[in-house]
């Protein structure tokens, strides 16, 4: 006999649950909440632990959740990340210690005009992007077996998670800025005596629009090693045809 | 107007988790060596916090957490009216309902998959610095999860459950409460039971008092009390003698709960007595388990102590004998009004059950046997009423019900239907229980 919680579905209701995105007001004492105006500032975020189905479908990002009897976990605890009123929600879990998910709120909304007796099976997946493969960092010299979180920190309101993997000692930070769209993603490796590696899914690669240090082969970005403690990765959240209209 | 509050944590408090072997600097590295902490600016708010667990500071502050899972501070006058609370961190956790204190003003919350540890390393009132300390144990990978916890033990560790398991195929699963501590480098496995662990506390003398979760069973609710062997947590080796087992002690019958189940466990000190009180939310009622050791074995009353105003989810002493209750619908100092007329004590003597009530009883009316039921109820299924005839002592408060068929191994039902106190006030709850083992 074991004690459960529910896990909850990606849905609206855990978008609720995340206190994000369309989500309503936040119990706290009489603080007005300022979200920042400038473009590059990051925005107030809404961090969450939840446990969630896994919602991965990549054989090789699905190892890290792989019990003894072949059976999948579930994401235990997984931090969700999100933009209050914004429309991604980051899902970073500690098990596989990586981002393993954004999700797009306005695709999760049931779309009531498109299929207004479908229910909840015509929705299309809110998942922007779902982790392919191994640990970005797996290729690097010195990485290797599983990694092995630690705890995370709040940085000016950023959340930084602070893991091992192998030999390295990483911090990886995540935000938002703009209006919701712009993800930052950055990679700090401690003390480190080689050039790292960050290998990231095709789709992934196509919405990165800029990174502070390294050189692009192909899906791959070498980071070298005067650079491995801070290289800033940028995402533009937002589909093509939507990016000229928000420019 | 502002309120400022001190915030104070006395060392003496917990000893535990100083040893914060992580190689990830703190933001801080310089951590303060006093105990005492910034001002934390209270300001006046409407909104009342919904509270699902709480840890004392000192006697008049607390921190809490939230329904949602983020820690807060809150300040309250000597008398536990709330003068204000703020967030200690806007993080919300994905935590079961205990809070503990470490020290540098951390707290250690538990999820079902993760033992947390939080820190204010800036020192400006605001968690920063999550560590999971937990994340592994025997049958991690099988579903084995954390059900209740974590609590501070006197020995610098960190108690909390696990969800039964067999360590070795063919062997009966079993529930653990183990420890950690930041010394060993594996967890101690405390006490083993049968049945889930759902909530537990621990009081005086290592005393610890567990909720068991027996969800098929709805005539009761069990709780046990064990008393845990002292520990050394420098031995590199956990004493491995004399496991105790955590067995069913008191069952708190579901008519006195409301049919409701208890959830939280409170220690506390009552006219120098220890007692345990135990949260109903869902009934709103609350109940008082006075543990009393008969040779080895534990047994004891079991009362309604108050209906709470609003439900309560977590208690907590403040100081000597003052409680203070949060629930969804904010915080509530739990007093029971000085002139409430009501049973304060149950206990069983040689020639029969001794009642102690909180005013004088009406001498016309408690001298009619008719007045009281006595019902033994065997755990062999055995039940049956026994004929009392009452006697009234001389300060008028305590009536003992004389009888000689007081048996053991059961659960004896008290009632006091009608009886009222000499002011002509009705009791506030007419019945009371007594287990009495077979020893």
């Amino acid at each position: 006999m074991t004690l459960t919680r529910p896990k909850i579905l990606l849905s609206a209701l855990m978008l609720g649950a995340l206190g994000v995105g369309y989500a309503g007001a936040e119990e706290s004492p009489g603080h007005e909440v300022e979200q920042p105006s400038s473009l590059s500032v990051p925005l107030l975020l809404d961090i969450s632990r939840l446990s969630l189905k896994n919602f991965l479908e990549d054989k090789s990002a699905l190892e890290a959740y792989r019990r003894p009897d072949e059976t999948i976990d579930d994401l235990e605890d997984a931090f969700t990340i999100g933009a209050i009123r914004g429309r991604y929600a980051l899902i970073w879990d500690a098990t596989a210690c990586r981002l393993v998910g954004v999700v797009d709120l306005k695709r999760s909304q049931p779309d009531a005009e498109a299929f207004p007796q479908s229910g909840a099976k015509n929705q299309t997946s809110p998942y922007h992007l779902l982790a392919e493969g191994f640990h970005p960092l797996a290729g690097s010299l010195g990485a290797f077996g599983k990694p092995l979180y630690f705890g995370f920190r709040i940085v000016d309101g950023i959340p930084e998670f602070l893991y091992y993997h192998g030999a390295l000692r990483v911090e990886e930070r995540l935000w938002l800025e703009g209006d919701g769209y712009i993800l930052k993603h950055r990679f700090t490796v401690k003390d480190s005596e080689n050039a790292i590696l960050l290998r990231f899914p095709e789709s992934w690669k196509a919405l990165i629009t800029g990174a502070s240090a390294g050189t692009w082969n192909g899906q791959t970005l070498s980071v070298p090693v005067e650079d491995a403690a801070e290289v800033v990765l940028t995402y533009n959240l937002l589909p093509k045809s939507e990016r000229e209209e928000a420019d | 107007m502002a309120h400022w509050i001190l915030i104070f944590v006395p060392l003496f408090r917990v000893t535990l988790l100083t040893a914060f072997s992580q190689e990830f600097e703190r933001l801080d590295a310089k951590i303060a060596t006093s105990q005492r902490r910034p001002f934390v600016e209270i300001s006046e708010q409407d909104i009342k916090p919904s509270v699902q667990a709480i840890a004392a500071i000192d006697n008049t502050n607390v921190f809490f957490l939230n329904k949602r899972g983020q820690a807060g501070v809150a300040k309250f006058s000597p008398g536990l009216s709330l003068i204000g609370w703020e967030l200690y961190s806007k993080v919300k956790l994905n935590a079961i309902g205990t809070l503990g204190l470490g020290p540098d003003y951390s707290l250690v919350t538990a999820s079902p998959f993760e033992v947390t540890q939080a820190f204010d390393t800036l020192g400006d009132g605001s968690l920063d610095f999550f560590e999971g300390i937990v994340r592994t144990w025997p049958g991690r990978k099988q579903g084995v999860t954390i059900t209740a916890g974590p609590v501070p033990d006197t020995a610098g560790r960190l108690l909390f459950a696990l969800s039964p398991h067999a360590t070795e195929d063919g062997e009966t699963p079993l529930a653990r409460l183990v420890a950690w501590h930041p010394d060993q480098d594996e967890l101690e496995t405390v006490t083993e039971s049968q049945l889930l662990i759902s909530s537990f506390a621990i009081g005086p003398n290592g005393l610890l008092a567990a909720r068991l979760s027996m969800p098929n069973y709805n005539e009761g609710f069990y709780i046990s009390l064990t008393e845990l062997n002292s520990s050394n947590p420098k031995a590199k080796e956990p004493a491995k003698a004399s496991l105790p087992q955590t067995l069913p002690s008191l069952l708190i019958p579901a008519e006195l709960t409301g049919g409701e189940e208890p959830t939280q466990i409170c220690f506390f000190t009552e006219g120098g007595v220890t007692k345990l009180i135990l949260t109903c939310p869902d009934s709103r009622e609350l109940i008082e388990v006075v543990p009393e050791k008969e040779e080895n074995l534990w047994q004891g009353a079991i009362l309604l102590r108050s209906l709470a105003p609003s439900p309560i989810e977590s208690v907590v002493e403040m100081s000597t004998g003052s409680l203070l209750g949060g629930g969804p619908d904010g915080f509530f100092p739990l007093e029971i009004p000085d002139d409430e007329f009501r049973i304060e004590k149950v206990a069983v003597a040689e020639d029969g059950v001794v009642l102690n009530f909180s005013k004088e009883v009406s001498r016309k009316q408690a001298v009619i046997d008719t007045f009281y039921s006595l019902d033994s109820i065997s755990f062999r299924g055995l039940n049956k009423t026994l004929e009392v005839t009452p006697v009234i002592e001389s300060d008028g408060k305590t009536v003992i019900l004389k009888t000689d068929e007081i048996g053991k191994g059961v659960v004896l039902k008290v009632s006091c239907e009608n009886l009222a106190s000499a002011s002509g006030d009705p009791l506030f709850s007419e019945t009371v229980f007594y287990t009495i083992h077979e020893g």
